[in-house]
């Protein structure tokens, strides 16, 4: 009996570590391999590469219409995150705050633009721009992003707004803070791990999208995973195996400090 | 700072500034409070008087609507009608944090990315005082509390005593007019429980000021408040001293939920003035207060009678005065006393309390004993309903 138990505990943990080690080589295999390739000293994306060199690093440092890319899509970036943050936090303040169906309607409403497809959104947004006589540009862009990105701080926002003790702002109020002291000096410390996991997904979730960017984007504002795409199928650019090996590192270095300093992993899981 | 009334010459309001701080009284008049949806009222009707530096417990089961009373001063819930008044002022229409009412939250509710003395000086330095200031403050509070040595930890470094003190500092820390605990002692172990009682209210007389506290422990109502305040499904049963509730209870409730009662049906036997009056229990007739208002003879009624009233004999020895017969059941020593319970006649068992002393040969189970009603003793007589 406990023979058979035994084994079977082992054959249960000898699967699930299998599974575990195929699901972590599949993650990581092709991240190894694209880092592999960018140290090529061909000209081809053979793998693994004949000589290695650092040639399409330097490469790459000299691709200005890479860096025309990667400037918009770091720009659109970064005014994404900050709407994306400044509209999270209020709509996580709101539905949090209030407990009527009102607010649990907009909490699903605000969440949409993960379930809905964003190809379909990206259209949609151009079509509304237009209608209002709107050309496509870096403003246009911004807005679309926006409303794809500022899912990801609500959620991250609204679970730390969840796990604060009601008690320390009825604390505050009754030590004479106003709204907005409290708001500042306990609120805000408090979910500030949860608001800053949630702009560091938005603002990776707005440099590496392509649906909406793909309606939304005309020359002027080329965006750097679109650019990318387009070079690959022209011309199978080594230089862009080199652009995602510094993508890929910048993100790893991005993550792990967003570990310590917020808590990535948990609020993720929070959220 | 006070609000005068008259016009006072600059020298005489230096004077009033400089003098011991003054407390101001608390006054709820007829507060209710119904939930939306709610059949009855949370809080129905209930008016207190509360003087300047007294200390008042709000005591009852939990449900009975005091934490929504204490809610409903403090300025997190608006109630449905009645006023409240602190000093000659109505503070009804203020919010929070305009209400210069302290809060101790039953769970402290210290901010946690904060340590000791910045929680302390929260008060101060949301109103804008400078640095210095409040760091003095601060640190004068925390003294106070006995917890300078800790002021640089954080609430989650800290024992709960040791947050409580803190919280209790902060609260004091800006000068409320009033001071509410929650539950403050709740949360804390037993051992702690009577030290933090004995501090809080060292406390509380130091400062001078008047406290509100919240409770469902009798005992802890009556060890620490100058006056109780029993409350039962949203209302005021009896506002009186600890040893009035206690030995003159008012209603049946206050006397089953303070302090243990025995209560037993009988019917009144004689009325007299005054209340006083005899009742029939188990065919003995026992000297009573009628409580009830309007009791006549024929009467059914529940009389109450407290464990420490009642003195057990063996039924061998002679006895005068009244009392009931039965058999002794069980004795549960509780250090100083030992209670013991007598199954009488007609099925009903009664507990009988009785100090231990070294000498004493305590009565066996099994034996058939006579409760006595110790001299002087009356029951306690309640309409039956």
């Amino acid at each position: 009996m406990a023979h058979q138990k035994d084994f079977s505990t082992i054959l249960f943990r000898g699967t699930l570590g299998f599974l575990a080690a195929l699901t972590v080589v599949l993650l990581i295999a092709p991240t190894a391999v694209v880092l592999i390739v960018s140290f090529t000293d061909g000209y081809s994306l053979k793998f693994p590469p004949v000589s290695y060199s650092t040639r399409w690093y330097v490469e790459l440092w000299n691709a200005s219409h890479l860096h025309f890319a990667a400037m918009n899509s770091i720009q659109v970036g970064l005014a994404t995150t900050l709407l994306s943050v400044v509209f999270g936090v209020l709509a996580s303040l709101a539905i949090v705050g209030s407990k009527s169906r009102a607010a649990r309607t907009l909490d699903s409403l605000f969440m949409s633009p993960l379930v809905l497809p964003a190809l379909a959104f990206g259209f949609a947004a151009l079509m509304t721009f237009s209608a209002v006589g709107w050309a496509v540009s870096i403003t246009t862009l911004i807005i679309g992003h926006t409303a794809v990105c500022v899912p990801y701080v609500i959620r991250t926002t609204s679970a730390a707004l969840a796990q604060m003790d009601p008690a320390l702002l009825e604390s505050s109020a009754s030590l004479g803070a106003s709204r907005w002291y409290s708001f500042r000096f306990v609120t805000l410390p408090l979910i500030r791990p949860g608001v800053m996991a949630g702009a560091f997904i938005a603002f990776m979730s707005s440099f590496d999208n392509v649906p909406v960017s793909l309606f939304l984007r005309d020359a002027r504002t080329d965006m750097l995973p679109i650019r990318m795409w387009q070079d690959l199928e022209g011309k199978l650019d080594v230089t862009i195996a080199a652009l995602s090996g510094v993508i890929i590192i910048f993100t790893l270095v991005m993550m792990i400090v967003m570990e310590r300093v917020a808590g990535l992993s948990r609020r993720l899981r929070q959220g | 700072m006070q609000s005068s009334p008259e016009i006072v010459s600059p020298h005489a309001a230096q004077s009033a500034q400089t003098a011991p701080a003054s407390a101001f009284g608390l006054k709820l008049q007829a507060i209710v409070q119904r939930y939306p949806g709610a059949t009855s009222a949370a809080v129905d009707g209930i008016s207190l008087d509360i003087n300047a530096g007294e200390l008042v417990a709000l005591l009852g089961p939990s449900g009975c609507g005091k934490t929504t009373l204490l809610r409903i001063i403090a300025g997190f819930v608006a109630q449905t009608e009645g006023q409240i008044i602190v000093g000659e002022t109505a503070i009804d229409a203020l919010p929070p944090n305009k209400r210069e009412v302290g809060v101790v939250f039953q769970n402290y509710a210290l901010f946690p990315h904060m340590d000791a003395l910045e929680n302390v000086a929260y008060g101060l330095a949301c109103r804008g005082a400078p640095k210095e200031q409040q760091v003095a403050r601060a640190q004068e509070m925390l003294e106070l509390v006995q917890m300078s040595h800790l002021a640089k930890r954080l609430p989650r470094e800290m024992s709960g005593g040791q947050q409580q003190r803190v919280a209790l500092a902060r609260a004091l820390a800006v000068k409320p007019r009033i001071l509410l605990l929650d539950e403050p002692f709740a949360a804390l172990d037993k051992s702690l429980r009577l030290d933090m009682q004995i501090e809080v209210k060292r406390i509380q007389r130091l400062a001078g000021i008047t406290c509100l506290m919240v409770t469902h422990d009798q005992e802890e109502a009556q060890s620490m408040a100058d006056r109780v305040a029993v409350i039962h499904q949203g209302r005021l049963e009896q506002y009186a001293s600890p040893n009035e509730i206690y030995d003159f209870p008012r209603t049946l409730f206050v006397n089953q939920f303070v302090g243990n009662a025995n209560s037993l049906k009988g019917t009144v036997a004689s009325t007299a003035e005054n209340q006083v009056g005899t009742v029939l229990v188990a065919g003995v007739s026992l000297p009573a207060r009628l409580v009830s208002p309007s009791l006549k003879v024929g009467d059914s009624v529940w009389v109450c009678i407290r464990p420490e009233q009642l003195e057990l004999r063996a039924a061998t020895e002679r006895i005068e005065g009244p009392g009931l017969k039965g058999v002794l059941t069980l004795s549960l020593p509780q250090g100083p006393q030992v209670i013991q319970e007598v199954q009488l006649g007609d099925g009903a068992a009664i507990k009988v309390a009785q100090a231990r002393a070294s000498n004493q040969t305590m009565l066996s189970s099994g034996t058939a004993v006579f409760a006595q009603l110790r001299d002087g003793s009356f029951c306690q007589a309640y309409a039956y309903v």
